[in-house]
């Protein structure tokens, strides 16, 4: 019994790592098949590519020698059409391209004509930050179908005040408000990266209400700087106030003109100012 | 059998590059022809939709596809313009850098906004870094017809400096209306003064004189593109 149970143990053994190591090595044959596949699929691409670049650049050339243009008569077009109608295209998509980058927004129709999408993009100086959409109906009335504007923009009272008598003044408004929310956010986080010093203690979603701390230079008295921008247009605030427990200092000629300063720069610039002037640490 | 594995895998990488290297070839090529050969495309697409819509050409699913793409767009493109009031009439754009990490693109577009011709070039970069997407302008180069206007000089080159080019054709758009309202009110008085009014320095200002028994007097009508800030 027991010599056939030790057998038993150490057959059922053998079996065992046989079939681990078969399956390991079928494992292994099943990645090198996958890999040879995916080889041969590139390979047909790859060729097919370059027989296409040829073939392009052959009609390229045809056409630098000022032969004309001509549709194939055949019924079965040639792939020289294609290419010329891909051309078109590419064509039509850079200049899409380009008056998103100029204009910022995009139109696009979709459904036949019953709907409009509109793509905004938003910038701030040479960076190019969020893209919003909105969809419009334009069934019977313009209206707003879909969107993901962010909640704290007036869209409704936007909508409105031009949707349905100045389409494009509406679209103006909405992308310069987008900007100008875009372009506080960015200032919020320029001053974050480049005035590491100054504290950004409040700011609400709009990015119009800023309450920021910083240090003066020489007595090392805290100052808050309240920063109200009542044009959701612009990126500028309408009021700063200054305030500190060291009154006398708050109230100097200096930071009298500090706060113009505030009022006139964007923010990030007017802080960095500030400290290379030595008024903040 | 390890070292098969990583022979057929440096195959797969090698392929790829290659391919990416075609298709990179491909997409010069198509837009040096579109920029060679733009308007006769435009009467190809034209030709081709036409014999379509008269039934006399049978086309291959893709192609019908790329055709009704392409009049799709050229519709919402005059819409673009109509609305935003800049047309652009060429567009030449060159991939200088193309990784997976990074593309750089070159663009120079010429067009105009009302009676205002510019050209602008730039280069758009974009960065891809794991989570962050960057995307900017840089090396912005503007030039606008209408130099003899001095606002609109001093306003150019700040927008150079601080690369806001949405805010070039933002004003740009508001100081061409601004002039084709401006030339309505010249019209209206020149047809109604006649010869009182006439128009001073490079069109930007109108003076009109007014004369009375007791009242003598010359009123400039300015108008400029001042008034925008970043």
């Amino acid at each position: 019994m027991d010599i056939v149970r030790k057998q038993g143990v150490f057959d059922h053994l053998m079996v065992l790592e046989k079939a681990g190591t078969t399956g390991q090595e079928k494992q292994k044959q099943d990645r090198l098949d996958e890999l040879r596949s995916t080889i041969v699929t590139l390979r047909a691409k790859r060729d097919r590519l370059s027989a296409e670049t040829a073939a392009l650049k052959s009609l390229q050339n045809k056409l630098d020698q000022g032969q004309p243009l001509e549709v194939d008569e055949a019924d079965d077009l040639m792939q020289l059409d294609q290419f010329l109608l891909k051309s078109r295209l590419m064509q039509l998509k850079d200049l899409q391209t380009a008056y998103h980058l100029i204009g910022g927004y995009n139109l696009i129709e979709n459904k036949q004509g019953k709907s409009i999408c509109v793509s905004f993009c938003t910038a701030y100086g040479d960076m190019y930050l969020e893209t919003f959409n909105l969809e419009m109906d334009l069934r019977r009335t313009v209206q707003i179908s879909r969107h993901n504007i962010p909640p704290c923009i007036p869209l409704d009272k936007l909508a409105k005040e031009n949707l349905q008598t100045d389409f494009k003044a509406f679209l103006e408004t909405l992308s310069l408000h987008l900007n100008a929310l875009a372009g506080r956010k960015q200032q919020i986080s320029l001053i974050k990266e480049l005035v590491g010093t100054v504290e950004v203690i409040e700011k609400n979603q709009l990015c119009n209400f800023l309450v920021l701390m910083c240090k003066a230079q020489e007595s090392e008295a805290a100052i808050l700087c309240t920063l109200e921008y009542s044009d959701l247009t612009k990126c500028l605030p309408t009021r700063v106030t200054i305030q500190s427990k060291d009154t006398t200092l708050a109230e100097s000629p200096q930071w009298k003109k500090n706060q113009a300063l505030l009022m006139e720069s964007p923010v990030h610039i007017a802080l960095l100012t500030l400290r290379k002037m030595g008024s903040i640490v | 059998m390890g070292t098969l594995e990583q022979k057929l895998e440096e195959e797969i990488k090698l392929l790829q590059r290659e391919i990416k290297a075609y298709e990179a070839e491909q997409e010069a090529c198509v837009r040096a022809i579109s920029l060679q050969n733009g308007e006769a495309l435009q009467g190809l697409v034209r030709n081709l939709s036409n014999k379509v819509e008269k039934g006399n050409v049978m086309l291959k699913k893709d192609v019908s596809k790329l055709i009704t793409e392409i009049s799709n767009l050229e519709k919402d493109l005059r819409r673009q313009t109509e609305i935003s009031g800049i047309s652009l009439s060429e567009c030449f754009v060159k991939t200088v850098t193309k990784t997976e990490r990074k593309n750089v693109q070159q663009y120079r577009l010429t067009g105009h906004c009302c009676f205002l011709s510019f050209q602008a070039e730039f280069a758009l970069t974009e960065i891809q870094d794991g989570e962050t997407f960057l995307k900017k302008i840089s090396d912005l180069n503007i030039i606008v017809d209408g130099a003899e206007l001095k606002d609109l000089c001093a306003f150019l080159s700040r927008v150079e400096e601080t690369k806001g080019l949405f805010l070039f054709f933002r004003t740009l758009g508001s100081f061409s209306e601004r002039c084709k309202q401006r030339n309505r009110t010249f019209q209206y008085f020149k047809s109604t003064w006649g010869h009182r009014c006439r128009l001073r320095a490079g069109s930007s200002r109108l003076a009109v004189s007014f004369n009375h028994r007791w009242l003598s007097f010359s009123r400039p009508l300015l108008c400029s593109c001042r008034g925008y800030s970043v």
